[in-house]
């Protein structure tokens, strides 16, 4: 048989699609008739050709159907109801209501708190419009050495506007707490920057008061922050007072401009600017910092400079080169005093894995409840359906139900975020920049992104409604609380393994910072006793000054000495992280290159303050040995790392100390001391006798004494500074400074996880507590078959305890991987002992079950007379 | 009178829908007009007019039954209302009477 030949499909639906729907039947047949006239009298394809022009003539005004909207008017009336539906729908279910919000502010509270802290971290620096064109003039000495921020002008005569795009230089001295600022009569130590006057080319700090930007130029000013201005005046109005400043240079200065207090966002910091041409030579060693344009090709500049440096006699082997400032924070290449704080990226990503948790923790559970809520409206679904809703209605009803918690959330949230705010600072122990109306637009969008979410698993449940089934409320409950379960178990997941990572992260800083030291750590200070002498003064006024000095000096050793309150006295510094001063040495006896290594200059009795053991040889000695001799004692690492077998043989050579002519002869090995962050190795250490009359004083005072010494050292201090201010710190606070991250650390772990195991069990109760409400009627059937409480009870339970199972067999493998990554950045870190897990998994379960429980109990108990009349 | 001028198209339509009488539907009228004017219409154009017709209360309409053909659907019968009528006669009359008003020199090939 002959194929019926038939017009052109997509044509007709075409027509379909454009034609007002009150003529469609009628023209559509007048076409298929015509068409199949045509057929017969003029073939095929003519017919088909006719056919199209018949529709395109079709498409005229006349014809196609006018906008949807206009005859739809009655939607507004619709969106009304809606409006006024989903607030019954809450009061109707409070707990469920209550706890959907209480999850969707919790997750975009503790999102938000975050995201202040990642996008302040991550803009350090930005409100310098240069900040991508600034780089730091970095030299290393040898091919060994680290690069070091260092003055290639000064050195080595480098001009650099000789090179192409670059547009200034700024040289800048560092002087901090050994520089003091001396108004009237009082004195203040502060953290000063000598800088050119391109200083504000280069960083935008805003001038508070002042009139412009060439403040520097003239040789007589000053530039204070405001805070350190209020510290030094008080109420006084600062400008145009006089101050006298002392370092090693002297002279008096004029303040004249303010700077607005420095941004928590700055990673550079300090109290006041002294232009740089104001005196000759300033003793500090001043760094390059240079400013290029936007077309400046850095690798091509450090090609160039590379070797300039090799003429001079002091640097033979030295490599220039330079280092975007922008990088220096996050990338941390090395310490340099004119940062005061550095970021740390390992912390920026835990931190942002983490809000991705809570996020998905709180979407999960918000997406959870609302299914929940949605089951228990499903008759009024279905009634709705016979009505006439479609589906795009009832995603409308959804839709508008989502926006009262987009509402409410947002204002609730932003409550409360102002309300945590200044705790959260607390506990992060940082100063934060905030801008409101961004707290608000974020919250905001979270919540929207929460809720988009959960939309999506509503659309999910919407599509798979049958209306008569939705009616008899038969709807198949097994295949939505697969998506539930599937919910739960994600959340419960996650969960877990935040559960595994905190107790990984606090057995591993616990058993860090209760690692011993191998030192005496309690009342131990380090206070500023004896004056710098200025540099450069005159030969009698020099001389005349170092006469002070020792004197003062004798005079402090032996009042101090004479005190019978305190124990031992040294000078130094305190083995703290960045203390020791790398450099390269090298062990000459087995002719092995020259490593980087640490030194620390101590003097004779360090060892006693301190209570370093002595395993080899001995210590240094006032009666055998000299400042500055070519002796070293060395530490057991050191001594392995060598593979030194003979120390009375053994000769160390220092490249920069006298070389392989002048080696150091090795008098003794102390045992090993973690003088170094306690997650690193304890690394070789060479220790130098150099006795300096202007280094800080460590006491170690009699427990139990420290008030009466206090008060003593700080008597001996105004005798020999009478208008000084008396600085001094303990060596436990500054370890306790040092591992600050960590105790940080730990405590957002701690936090954080317990709101996700908060928002987890939430929703596994409110799941439980609908669940058992559908299977009320259940219950009572079985009790009156005789089954007993038990048999009820794990019937009940245990199902849940399935989901949670599952979710631990999940989390478990994920949470080891990734902790033992993490435990990789320690030298000494915990084995993860199985009943990490195993105690994870238990206060899971139990949690689990004691949500669960409790539903599962009340719902026991009913009489079954009473269940069976249930519904 | 003369509320309304019928256009040349439109009463020709008319005049059409009033011959079928009863049996006036798209394709039919299409015809209908091709084998008596001897022009071709497109379904688009007539369509328009019968709309614009019936708005105007020349003309009323109603489905027919359903047969098999025409893909199953249905087609839509006009028939010509009195008020069409009435528009037709007069359109008729002020023809004829212009007509009439011609002097008959003028039409004479004598």
């Amino acid at each position: 048989m002959n194929k019926i030949p038939k017009p052109s499909e997509l044509l007709l639906r075409f027509f379909r699609w454009f034609c007002h729907p009150k003529y469609r039947e009628d023209i559509e047949g007048d076409l298929l008739e015509r068409f199949e006239k045509k057929v017969n009298t003029i073939g095929v394809r003519k017919a088909k050709w006719s056919f199209f022009k018949d529709v395109i003539r079709l498409f005229r005004p006349s014809i196609i159907r006018p906008l949807e909207g206009t005859y739809r008017l009655n939607q507004f009336g619709m969106i009304k109801n809606y409006l006024k539906t989903a607030p019954r729908t809450f009061v109707k279910n409070p707990l469920i209501t209550i706890v959907s919000l209480f999850s969707l502010v919790t997750g975009i509270v503790c999102f938000q708190l975050i995201h202040v802290w990642l996008t302040n971290e991550l803009n350090t620096d930005q409100f310098h419009k240069n900040i991508d064109n600034i780089q730091v003039a970095v030299m290393k000495s040898n091919p060994i050495a680290d690069y070091k921020p260092f003055s290639h002008s000064k050195f080595f005569n480098m001009n650099y506007h000789e090179f192409p795009n670059i547009k200034g230089k700024l040289e800048i001295s560092v002087y901090d707490n050994d520089i003091k600022l001396i108004s009237q009569n009082s004195e203040f130590y502060g953290k000063g920057l000598i800088v050119d006057s391109t200083f504000f080319d280069f960083f935008d700090f805003p001038l508070h008061s002042g009139n412009d930007k060439d403040i520097l130029t003239d040789p007589k000013n000053i530039i204070l922050t405001k805070k350190y201005a209020a510290k030094v005046f008080g109420d006084k109005n600062p400008i145009g007072e006089a101050v006298k400043i002392e370092c090693d240079k002297r002279g008096i200065y004029q303040v004249a401009g303010l700077l607005d207090d420095i941004p928590s966002s700055s990673s550079i910091n300090f109290d006041f600017l002294i232009p740089r041409h104001s005196q000759q030579n300033w003793g500090k060693m001043s760094t390059d910092l240079i400013l290029t344009d936007d077309f400046f090709n850095e690798k091509e500049f450090k090609a160039k400079i590379a070797e300039m440096g090799r003429f001079h006699p002091q640097f033979p082997e030295s490599t220039l080169s330079c280092i975007p400032f922008s990088s220096i924070y996050f990338e941390r290449h090395f310490d340099y005093g004119l940062f005061s704080k550095y970021g740390d990226l390992n912390n920026v990503k835990t931190m942002f894995i983490i809000a991705l948790f809570i996020l998905l923790i709180s979407a999960l559970s918000f997406a959870n409840l609302q299914t929940t809520l949605q089951l228990s409206t499903i008759k009024n679904m279905g009634i709705r359906q016979v009505n006439g809703a479609s589906k795009f209605d009832l995603i409308i009803e959804t839709l508008i139900g989502r926006l009262y918690f987009l509402i409410s959330s947002t204002i609730v949230g932003c409550f409360i975020f102002e309300l945590i705010f200044p705790f959260y600072t607390g506990i992060l122990e940082m100063d934060l920049d905030r801008n409101r109306i961004l707290d608000v637009a974020g919250i905001f969008s979270v919540s929207g992104i929460i809720i988009s979410i959960s939309m999506f698993f509503a659309l999910v449940q919407i599509s798979k409604i049958e209306t008569v089934k939705a009616l008899k409320n038969k709807l198949s409950i097994s295949s939505v609380s697969k998506i539930q379960r599937a919910l739960t178990t994600v959340q419960y997941a996650v969960t877990i393994i935040l559960m595994i990572a905190t107790t990984v992260v606090f057995i591993q800083f616990k058993y860090m910072l209760n690692k011993d030291t191998g030192l005496i750590e309690d009342n131990i200070i380090s206070v500023k006793l004896t004056n710098q002498i200025p540099n450069r003064l005159s030969r009698d006024e020099m001389v005349k000054e170092r006469e002070n000095q020792k004197k003062d000096y004798h005079f402090v050793v032996d009042q101090l000495r004479q005190n019978p309150n305190i124990v031992s006295i040294s000078q130094g510094r305190m083995p703290i992280s960045s203390v020791a001063y790398p450099m390269a040495w090298r062990f000459q006896s087995q002719g092995i290159d020259y490593t980087t290594e640490n030194m620390m200059v101590v003097d004779p009795e360090y060892d006693d303050l301190f209570g370093i053991e002595i395993l080899e040889g001995r210590f240094f000695s006032d009666s055998l040995d000299m400042s500055r001799q070519k002796k070293v004692v060395i530490n057991e690492a050191a001594k392995k790392y060598w593979g030194i077998e003979n120390i009375d043989t053994a000769r160390i050579a220092n490249q920069s100390w006298g070389d392989d002519e002048v080696p150091y002869r090795v008098i003794g090995v102390v045992k090993d001391y973690h003088y170094e962050h306690l997650s690193a190795k304890i690394k070789p250490l060479m220790l130098v006798y150099m006795r300096n009359l202007e280094e800080n004083f460590l006491i170690r005072i009699q427990d139990g004494k420290e008030q009466e010494c206090m008060a003593f050292i700080e008597k001996l201090f105004m005798k020999v500074n009478p208008m000084g201010s008396l600085n001094y710190a303990y060596f436990t606070d500054k370890i306790e400074a040092q591992y600050k991250k960590e105790r940080i650390v730990s405590r957002i772990y701690l936090v954080f996880t317990i709101i996700a195991l908060m928002l987890s069990l939430i929703s596994l109760f409110t799941f439980a507590l609908y669940e058992t409400k559908r299977r009320t009627k259940e219950i009572g059937i079985r009790k009156v078959s005789g089954a007993s409480f038990q048999d009820l009870f794990s019937l009940l339970s245990l199902s849940f305890l399935k989901t949670v199972f599952i979710a631990y067999l999940v989390a478990c493998p994920v949470a080891w991987y990734g902790m033992n990554k993490w435990l990789e950045n320690f030298a000494y870190r915990i084995d993860m002992s199985l009943w990490v897990f195993a105690f994870a998994g238990f206060i899971a379960a139990a949690l689990a079950l004691l949500a669960v429980s409790w539903q599962s109990w009340s719902v026991i108990r009913i009489n079954p007379v009473e269940s069976l009349r249930y519904e | 009178m003369g509320k309304y001028q019928l256009g040349e198209f439109e009463e020709v339509v008319l005049l059409t829908v009033a011959i079928l009488h009863g049996e006036a539907y798209g394709i039919a009228i299409i015809e209908e007009m091709e084998e008596r004017l001897n022009r071709k219409v497109s379904i688009g154009s007539l369509q328009t007019v019968l709309r614009r017709l019936e708005k105007k209360g020349h003309l009323t309409s109603e489905f027919g039954e359903a047969t098999k053909e025409r893909g199953g659907k249905r087609k839509r019968y006009f028939t010509v209302t009195q008020y069409g009528r009435s528009v037709l006669e007069e359109t008729k009359e002020q023809r004829l009477g212009m007509w009439r008003a011609i002097p008959e020199i003028v039409f004479n090939k004598g």
